[in-house]
């Protein structure tokens, strides 16, 4: 399927390859069909695009890469929203990154509202951490490749 | 908005589908018990409100600049 993007143009994705995010990310609940893009070959950002919304994508990460001993515990309404009853197997936690302002600008990533995909059924949902030592800006140190 | 007074152990209902209970109240703290269906997530306001200024904001970021800073970093 054609799916036209504003940052990349149009692009050819199968379509088993969408991922539905039936509530939406927090603030854009409209928008639940999304596509993997990496930000260049090998590289550990990938842009989340919107299908149905040329304008809207983000760049995600995965949070070990910021922060190793990254830990979050998916509760059970979340397993069940994702179709993981039992277990985490298949699920890939990773995080929106944002570049925040400042004297040189920083590159962070939201610790706090991590985006949990179940890859084999292509389901996803942003979780919400309560209780937690996160930050929505936590730095990204530089990757060693 | 609707302000209503509830004791311990009392309800409300909102809609078909959600029930707000007051569970216990201690000094300032008021303990809250909430029944919703799944599509109706619960969250506290202020970590919610975060998060989707955050979600707003890293929706904007550029492509060019990004891969800018990315480059700079490496």
């Amino acid at each position: 399927m054609k799916v036209p993007t504003s940052r990349f143009g149009a692009i050819d994705i199968p379509e088993d390859q969408v991922i539905h995010v039936p509530l939406g990310l927090i603030g854009f609940p409209n928008q639940k069909r999304y596509v993997l893009l990496e930000h260049k070959k090998g590289s550990p950002f990938i842009w989340f695009q919107a299908v149905d919304d040329e304008d809207l994508a983000f760049v995600l990460i995965d949070p070990l890469l910021c922060k190793p001993d990254y830990e979050i515990r998916v509760n059970s309404e979340d397993r069940k929203s994702l179709e993981l009853p039992d277990s985490c197997e298949g699920l890939q936690t990773m995080v929106t990154v944002n570049i925040t302002p400042g004297d040189p600008p920083e590159i962070t990533a939201n610790l706090l509202g991590p985006v949990a995909i179940n890859l084999p059924k292509k389901l996803a949902k942003q979780i919400v951490l309560h209780q937690s030592p996160y930050s929505t800006r936590h730095p990204i140190p530089t990757i060693r490749k | 908005m609707l302000i209503l007074s509830r004791k311990i152990g009392e309800c409300i209902t909102i809609g078909e589908e959600i029930k707000v209970y007051v569970v216990d109240i201690r000094g300032k703290q008021v303990r809250l018990g909430i029944e919703a269906p799944a599509h109706a997530p619960i969250y506290r306001q202020e970590v919610y409100q975060k998060i989707l200024e955050e979600n707003r904001s890293a929706s904007r970021v550029d492509l060019a600049d990004f891969g800018q800073m990315i480059k700079r970093r490496e």
